[in-house]
């Protein structure tokens, strides 16, 4: 059994995390954005990867829930920060800021809801269409709601967004999926994934296990939204079309669908990528298309899919630590 | 006595094919039912019809004397039947023992948020989980491959498998559908064993349909048969081996 | 009372729209009905073939200087089967090894054939990423001019054109050898194989007429709105799925019913609600039908075997 391994990583990691933020000052502000953007990748990659990877669904929509955190967290901290803080807050406003993080993450889960319980009676192709058009239905919504900015954008957003935030949620999103998917619900999920009508015939409700998966995902995209606008301070609706959705697509895929290393991995490698392809910035896209196409033809199941076994992971890691 | 399993006037039609006409059946507590017949004769329909993958066009099924005609296929098993598919579908990437703790769900006594949250009172119940799962593979001889991945396993293996994984689900009612389907002889002794040990040692009612005679014959003490979607004979074995209908049933087939 | 008097204009206006995307859906449709999978790069076909119309127009054009109408014919021609190779190379190389995998890894590919059309595209030594203005081919007249109803040569000649391609799309599934072949593939493919179809040739054959339709759709879709981009294909591309799954995903019939309803119910809401909500409105009927009647008007239910 893990027993009590995951709480020590996750106090651990939380620990580092609050550690290193000290030095975020002392990067160089280029490098520091880079590094947020790959925590904020990861949770959106690690949330995808509950739904694509571990239940096997295909969602094309992600950029939706990302969108509806992010405006929700938004119009919370624009609209009433100068209501509560007339003064800058040490410690009033990290809260407010964590308090509106979840409002998102809560608003984007209920969307989640919403599009999971239709659609998850759909299968492959046509689930990944209806999710895409969700998501442009998001979009476009809005870009009607003129008190968030509309089609010019929502601008004047606290920056908030600090290291220590996004990498706690780093740590708190692998730690759910990690221990969810390590306990019997988890294999539940990947239960589903394999063989739906087996699922439901051992007395699995697949449709409440895979709108489960679309909500918890939902969530943490809706937080890794509310991170991303705090930090930018800017944001408009084009900046969650459905190609946004497609590039977490591609680090699920490219990281192997079920993998959480695959995830980080692949969220660190997409997000670099084009920075150090910035001199041939046209060619990025094209290139990306091409590895997406190779990747499908030689390795579909990404560079850690394919199948872990934990139980004999773990067993492995035990006997490890076992001879010493 | 009321039947444990009771079919009343089953009917269901595929548009304009009428797969199971007018079927009714009861099958008692402790009882080893086998339902045989040709090919297409609609066998795995019923199967489907009781475990809710099918919903009957009239007629209904009665599980403890409660309808359940209507229910989907979970909420079947939750109230206690269990089956496995004639093409085996195994969980592929989960490892042998993983695939009977999935059975395990509908039994947890934690929810969700405690196995994110790995409270101790998830932990005691994951370990309940594992013991229970760990005891069904012992006493069916799984042990050996239990962290091994059911993709690679030998038929026969791979079908004790599938029926431990529903037994797993601690049933009242277990229907197979054609164990001995692509068993060696001797597989198949072993499987008449297995079945055998599951109705003395867990007391569970079981339903079988299977193209084997011998197999059929040996172990059931009552038979009913289906031809073209319509019970056209029950009784004791002897009874149906001599069965003029029968025989002209499957005297259109050749085997 | 408004609406009624526009009533008859949008009507030729969204008739005109829909009869586009009927061409590109059929593709989409049949690619569906032969391989079960939807062709996500089909779109940016369409796109291909608006560019490959726009920089034939200055060599073919001049060749006809008193007959626009033959001119723009040869263009459209040679669109069609530039683009109608063009699938038949993509399908190829991009979607016949990945056969035998599960149907996601396929629609994965075409992604990634789909965004690479685009931003190949938009490489400045392609088509560049600034839209370019389509030359025009016919004069601009207006044949009708009612009070309330004014019809151009472009309009009609577009109906027109659809219209032929249909019918020689009809022609060719019904009444030729490989279209039956393209139907029974559709059916059965195993039996299909067994009674000596050849499914390579046959889906080759598929995808080259999905796409040469496509390319007619996108040329005569960019003499009527002349701004082209590499990007111009995505939203039509996405409509006119809408509008195949809505007829029935696999039903010829259906694309071409599927179409029209999409570019009516399309110029309608531009015209009497807002035009930005046309998108979202698209999107919903998809979602709409996906839920309730997900074989859509034409369509047959598949289920899987327990």
């Amino acid at each position: 059994m893990r027993a009590y391994r995951d709480k020590l990583l996750l106090l651990g990691g939380i620990a580092a995390v609050l550690l290193g933020s000290r030095y975020s000052s002392a990067i160089n502000p280029y490098y520091f954005q880079i590094i947020i953007y790959i925590g904020i990748n990861i949770i959106l990659a690690e949330s995808l990867n509950l739904i694509n990877g571990f239940t096997g669904q295909f969602s094309l929509g992600h950029a939706g829930f990302m969108a509806v955190g992010a405006y929700t967290s938004s119009a919370i901290t624009y609209y009433l920060r100068p209501i509560l803080f007339a003064e800058p807050s040490t410690f009033g406003e990290p809260v407010f800021f964590l308090v509106a993080l979840i409002a998102g993450g809560a608003a984007a889960a209920l969307i989640g809801m919403l599009v999971g319980v239709p659609s998850l009676r759909l299968k492959g192709d046509y689930l990944a269409i209806v999710t895409l058009g969700f998501g442009e239905i998001i979009r476009v919504v809005l870009q009607n709601l003129n008190f968030v900015g509309g089609p010019r954008g929502f601008s004047g957003i606290p920056l908030y967004t600090t290291f220590a935030w996004t990498y706690v949620f780093v740590i708190v999103i692998i730690f759910v999926v990690e221990n969810l998917m390590r306990s019997p619900y988890g294999k539940a999920f990947l239960a589903v994934r394999d063989n739906e009508i087996a699922a439901e015939a051992m007395g699995i409700n697949t449709t409440k296990f895979k709108v489960t998966a679309f909500v918890i995902a939902a969530f943490f995209a809706g937080i890794a939204g509310g991170l991303f606008a705090h930090y930018l301070t800017y944001i408009k609706p084009d900046m969650f079309t459905f190609l946004k959705s497609i590039e977490i697509v591609v680090m699920v895929i490219l990281g192997g669908m079920g993998s959480t290393v695959g995830a980080v991995f692949a969220a660190i490698v997409l997000t670099v990528m084009p920075e150090l392809l910035r001199t041939v910035a046209e060619y990025r896209m094209v290139i990306y298309a091409l590895v997406l196409i190779l990747l499908m033809l030689t390795r579909p199941q990404g560079i850690f899919g394919g199948r872990v076994n934990w139980t004999k992971l773990g067993a492995r890691l035990k006997g490890a630590r076992n001879k010493k | 006595m009321q039947p444990l399993l009771e079919l009343r006037d089953c009917t269901i039609r595929f548009g304009g094919l009428t797969a199971v006409f007018n079927l009714s059946q009861s099958i008692y507590a402790g009882e080893l039912v086998g339902l045989i017949g040709p090919n297409g004769a609609g066998k795995t329909t019923v199967f489907n019809i009781i475990t809710g993958e099918y919903k009957p066009t009239l007629g209904d099924v009665l599980f403890h004397g409660k309808s359940i005609a209507h229910q989907p296929p979970y909420a079947i098993t939750k109230a206690g039947i269990a089956r496995t598919f004639q093409n085996i579908r195994l969980f592929n990437s989960l490892s042998a023992i993983d695939n009977v703790i999935v059975a395990y769900n509908k039994n947890l006594r934690t929810g969700l948020l405690s196995a994110i949250a790995h409270t101790p009172a998830e932990m005691r119940d994951e370990k309940r989980v594992m013991d229970d799962a760990m005891n069904m593979l012992a006493m069916f001889d799984l042990t050996g491959v239990k962290d091994d991945f059911p993709g690679n396993f030998p038929y026969g293996i791979q079908r004790r498998l599938e029926i431990v994984r529903a037994l797993a689900t601690k049933p009242e009612l277990l229907l197979l559908d054609e164990p001995a389907a692509g068993l060696n002889p001797t597989e198949k002794v072993e499987l008449m064993q297995l079945i055998t040990k599951i109705r003395e040692e867990l007391n569970i009612t079981v339903l079988l349909i299977d193209h084997d005679m011998k197999f059929v014959m040996g172990m059931c003490k009552r038979i009913f048969v289906l031809d073209y979607g319509e019970k056209i004979a029950e009784g004791p074995p002897e009874e149906i081996r001599s069965n003029p209908r029968v025989i002209e049933a499957y005297l259109g087939e050749q085997e | 009372m408004e609406f009624l008097r526009e009533l008859p204009q949008q009507l030729i206006n969204g008739i005109s729209l829909g009869s586009i995307y009927a061409l590109i859906a059929l593709g989409y449709t049949m690619v569906y009905g032969v391989l079960r999978f939807i062709n996500f790069a089909h779109g940016d076909v369409f796109m291909v073939g608006a560019y490959i119309g726009c920089l034939c127009i200055p060599l073919i054009m001049p060749m006809f200087p008193n007959e626009p109408v033959i001119g723009g014919l040869f263009v459209i021609l040679t669109a069609m089967m530039a683009c109608a190779g063009l699938g038949v190379v993509i399908e190829r190389l991009a979607y016949r090894p990945l056969r035998s995998r599960p149907n996601l890894t396929m629609l994965i590919t075409a992604i990634g054939v789909s965004l690479f059309l685009e931003y190949t595209g938009q490489l400045p030594f392609i088509f560049g990423p600034t839209p370019r203005s389509f030359p025009m081919m016919v004069e601009y007249k207006n044949v009708i001019r009612l009070p309330d109803l004014v019809v151009s040569t472009n309009q009609i000649l577009v109906l027109a054109g659809s219209l032929v391609l249909m019918a020689g799309l009809r022609f060719i599934v019904n009444h030729t050898r490989i279209g039956t072949a393209m139907r029974a593939l559709a059916m059965n493919k195993t039996a299909a194989s067994l009674m000596g179809v050849n499914l390579d040739k046959v889906i080759s054959f598929t995808f080259a007429l999905g796409s040469a339709l496509a390319a007619a759709a996108g040329v005569m879709y960019a003499t009527m709105y002349p701004k082209i981009d590499p990007l111009m294909g995505i939203l039509p591309g996405l409509k006119a799925f809408v509008a195949a799954v809505l007829g029935g995903i696999g039903s010829i019939p259906g694309a071409l019913v599927g179409g029209l309803i999409i570019g009516i119910v399309e110029t309608f809401t531009t015209a009497f609600l807002s035009s930005t909500y046309r998108d979202a409105i698209v999107f919903g009927i998809l979602i709409v039908i996906l839920i309730f009647k997900p074989s859509g008007i034409f369509g047959k239910r598949a289920s899987e075997k327990v």
